[in-house]
């Protein structure tokens, strides 16, 4: 049985993160238990954390309010954790669609959603989100009409950003877990919306 | 004006912009670490609302502490003033945050 | 371009994204970052996602830690920015997103005097020389839970090296394991690389001659063929 770990040497990169981890851990900066937990922790933040906020919103309008004023104390109140996170919340609404995007780098609200798409940080969307935003939601399928006002926000500084998607049609009477089954990623980014 | 996250610094300078004011990005190029895009520069828009006073991030660049912390507003603009060329509804807008040393009255 | 054009500060380039500015000094070549690509003309979105390799994850776990969210502030996220910004546009653009970070994170403690550019030179260097068998905390796929039915000749060449214990030692085929190419190492399996350590060791006891072995192992060749 071969063992197909195939050789691909170590890049330049791979061996800087490797040399300034170990280097940091002998010099009692960091630990290597640190860096697991870190790791791990970053795994659990996963778009399903933003999608049950969403979904209290749709079903809680007291819950929503809080959640437009006060991002963090809102998710903080469903025991969702986004330590040193300066959450805002933009609401769609049938005359406004909400788009996020960081023009600079790649600012994205990771301690509620995970690390952020390729896409996301890619030159493509982060040159033409804030110049062409109908262009760029039509190459995700998303055609936003003439009438509805799109309002791209720029993370340049403190701040980082959710969309709250409206609630489809369709789903009258769904149980909170169902309704935030339909809410993805993307559509919490604004590139998307969600579908019954 | 409630700033939407309140902070705690040693010193920061008084918010001088009001919601709803017109305000006017400033046309400078300065080398370093700069956190307003280059294509909203010169371009006026409206305050949206007041983020709250956060250390300069171009002083924090340098290692330094970026005191005293400087009002960050959200400031809106209409997508046909920033782009000459722009195809999409005449109510679009980009909305950007932008420290108060960047903007002045328009 | 005249003399006087280029005392005046005007740029040959016209940027037909950014605002007017006038004539004067605000030259986008200097003056604005590569990384600040707003309005900038680009391609199409291409909403390509990749499955985070662990190496990636915990460049991402060390700017988490050493900006202070979730460990000791030694460093603003802001310094990380400007030398991702100063890495240049050929860098930028040929470079992975974790690439440029871990790239800024080194840059980022070095100007902080957490690490030095000699002891973090010293240390690459190590790790590049570490023997391939040395593989612990290196980068590497996803572990895939095979097992199988040992052969009955792999199970014959481990209790050769069980009888041949006291001639030749576990460090001995160690040795000749760790000895073997690094292509060697992963296109072998596991008991060939055993067999193999096992008859350089006997050799280089001298229980065996490369000749000696050579000839029995074509007396069994043409006697199977």
């Amino acid at each position: 049985m071969k063992d197909n770990g195939t050789y691909k040497p170590l890049t330049y990169f791979q061996l800087m993160e490797v040399s300034l981890r170990e280097l940091l851990v002998e010099k009692g900066v960091i630990t290597e238990a640190q860096i697991e937990e870190a790791v791990q922790d970053m795994r659990r933040r996963t778009p399903e954390r933003g999608a049950s906020v969403v979904a209290r919103a749709w079903v809680d309008p007291q819950f929503k309010q809080r959640l437009l004023a006060d991002g963090p104390g809102a998710c903080e109140s469903l025991g969702i954790d986004v330590p040193k996170l300066r959450l805002v919340v933009v609401e769609n609404t049938p005359g406004v669609h909400n788009a996020i995007v960081c023009t600079l780098c790649s600012c994205y609200p990771r301690m509620l959603l995970g690390i952020p798409p390729d896409w996301y940080k890619s030159r493509n969307y982060r040159s033409r989100m804030v110049r062409e935003p109908r262009s760029v939601l039509a190459e995700f399928g998303l055609n936003i009409p003439e009438e509805v006002q799109i309002r791209v926000h720029d993370s340049t500084a403190d701040m980082r950003y959710m969309v709250l998607p409206m609630r489809p049609p369709g789903t009258e009477g769904w149980s909170e877990e169902r309704l935030a089954s339909i809410v993805t990623r993307n559509a919490m980014i604004g590139v998307a919306v969600p579908a019954a | 004006m409630q700033p939407q996250f309140v902070t705690q610094y040693a010193s920061g300078v008084a918010p001088c912009f009001q919601v709803g004011e017109r305000v006017r990005v400033r046309k400078a190029a300065p080398p370093g670490h700069i956190r307003t895009p280059f294509y909203i520069r010169g371009h006026a828009g409206t305050i949206e609302r007041l983020c709250g006073s956060f250390p300069n991030p171009e002083e924090l660049a340098q290692m330094r502490d970026g005191l005293p912390a400087q009002p960050l507003y959200r400031v809106r603009f209409r997508q046909k003033d920033v782009w000459p060329d722009y195809r999409g509804s005449d109510a679009d807008v980009v909305e950007i945050e932008i420290f108060q040393h960047w903007l002045e009255k328009a | 371009m005249t003399r006087n054009q280029k005392d005046r500060g005007q740029s040959p380039i016209s940027d037909t994204s950014a605002p007017a500015m006038g004539n004067r000094a605000l030259t986008p070549i200097f003056s604005r970052g590569h990384h600040d690509m707003g309005g900038e003309p680009a391609g199409r979105v291409e909403p390509t996602e990749h499955d985070y390799a662990e190496w990636e994850r915990r460049v991402d776990a060390l700017v988490v830690l050493l900006t202070g969210i979730l460990g000791p502030k030694l460093m603003t996220v802001d310094e990380l920015r400007k030398n991702i910004e100063a890495l240049g546009p050929q860098v930028y653009d040929s470079t992975t997103y974790y690439e440029r970070w871990i790239t800024s994170v080194a840059q980022t403690l070095i100007q902080r005097g957490i690490v030095t550019s000699e002891e973090l030179g010293r240390k690459m260097t190590e790790t590049q020389n570490r023997s391939h068998h040395d593989m612990g905390g290196l980068p590497a796929g996803k572990v895939e839970p095979t097992e199988h039915d040992y052969a009955d000749w792999e199970r014959r060449v481990d209790a050769l090296a069980v009888l041949l214990n006291s001639k030749v030692t576990v460090d001995e085929r160690r040795k000749h394991i760790e000895a073997l190419p690094p292509q060697a190492y992963d296109s072998l399996t596991y008991y060939e690389r055993w067999v193999i350590s096992l008859g350089q060791a006997l050799i280089q006891r001298g229980l065996l001659t490369t000749e000696e072995l050579g000839r029995k192992m074509e007396q069994v060749c043409s006697r199977s063929s």
